[in-house]
């Protein structure tokens, strides 16, 4: 009767192994892309077919968010600044801020965590 | 709960541009990937959570500075690629790993390496994907169902007890089962990485 083979990697190996392996998985496109080159790869690809209706208006995600108030629990307040700010820069994709603005939305951060400290303590 | 105390409509302008800007990419690729899987209202469910979970998790989100809009594109794709990976892992595993990584699915984005081995895959990540040509079906699935299970920055590296039951469940095995398809399948990737490596002169 065969023997099961012992497992001989050790620890370090072995997520090395699982990393390497869930890599293949998203090469293989077995799941989507993670990492800047994946993505540059996959926008190459000619994807075909447009979203649902049901999907194209932000606005009823965003109800939907509203909507779970439960899912932000763990999450912390969605009013963040930190949250917002990378938000808005993430919309920017890469804009340029201006130093000013870049100042003006330092100032604004620090005024809400001011606020919302303050008014805790 | 208002987006923004200040100016809710800026930030609901803001989430409106990120959303736009970025849907058809993800929508193409969950169908691309996901579909078979899912099913149309799955893949939409998956791409809809996922601008959520960004949403909720748009703090955690990380960019280097760079005036490369292309490199900033990619590296948010990236990110919602990531969320969406860990939410369609998430509907795979069954409830009680969901409820399990609800906060780990939407983890942060591991800290800016600059990603300067990305475009150099590995030898054995080149192999990897061979050999998974190799597997049968169910061997497949089962490694795409407990892929990222092993994660560096998880204290317990080994699938638990009760994830793998809830696992066997939804694939109507035991978790005995489980195990013994996914030890097989890395067996046969590890045979075929050592039969296909060039020996080192």
């Amino acid at each position: 009767m065969k023997r099961p083979r012992q497992d001989t990697r050790d620890e370090k190996e072995q997520i090395q192994f699982e990393q390497d392996l869930y890599r293949a998985l998203r090469l293989e496109g077995l799941l989507l892309p993670e990492t800047e080159g994946e993505v540059r790869a996959a926008e190459a690809d000619d994807l075909c077919g447009a979203p649902p209706l049901a999907l194209r208006d932000p606005r009823t995600v965003l109800k939907r968010v509203r909507s779970k108030p439960h899912r932000t629990s763990s999450a912390g307040p969605v009013a963040s600044p930190e949250i917002e700010d990378n938000l808005a820069r993430a919309a920017r994709e890469g804009g340029k801020i201006p130093p000013e603005v870049e100042r003006e939305m330092q100032r604004d951060r620090e005024a809400a965590e001011r606020k919302k400290y303050g008014n805790e303590g | 709960m208002s987006l923004r105390g200040e100016d809710p409509k800026a930030a609901e302008e803001a989430w409106a541009e990120f959303y736009n800007r970025h849907l058809g990419y993800l929508f193409g690729q969950c169908k691309k990937v996901y579909s078979a899987t899912l099913g149309d209202l799955g893949v939409s469910d998956v791409v809809q959570d996922t601008f959520v979970r960004a949403f909720e998790r748009a703090g955690t989100f990380k960019s280097r500075p760079t005036t490369d809009n292309d490199a900033i594109r990619y590296r948010v794709r990236g990110w919602l690629g990531k969320i969406a990976n860990r939410l369609f892992l998430d509907i795979l595993r069954g409830p009680v790993e969901r409820g399990l990584s609800e906060t780990e699915s939407i983890a942060p984005l591991p800290a800016d390496d600059g990603n300067a081995n990305d475009d150099c895959v590995s030898l054995r990540v080149k192999l990897i994907r061979d050999a998974l040509a190799t597997l049968s079906e169910r061997e497949r699935h089962v490694l795409r169902v407990t892929a990222d299970w092993h994660r560096s920055d998880r204290v317990h590296q080994r699938i638990s007890n009760k994830d793998m039951s809830a696992l066997a469940q939804q694939l109507q095995t035991t978790a005995v089962n489980i195990r013994q398809i996914r030890k097989r399948a890395i067996d046969k990737i590890d045979d075929y990485i050592k039969s296909h490596k060039r020996p080192s002169k």
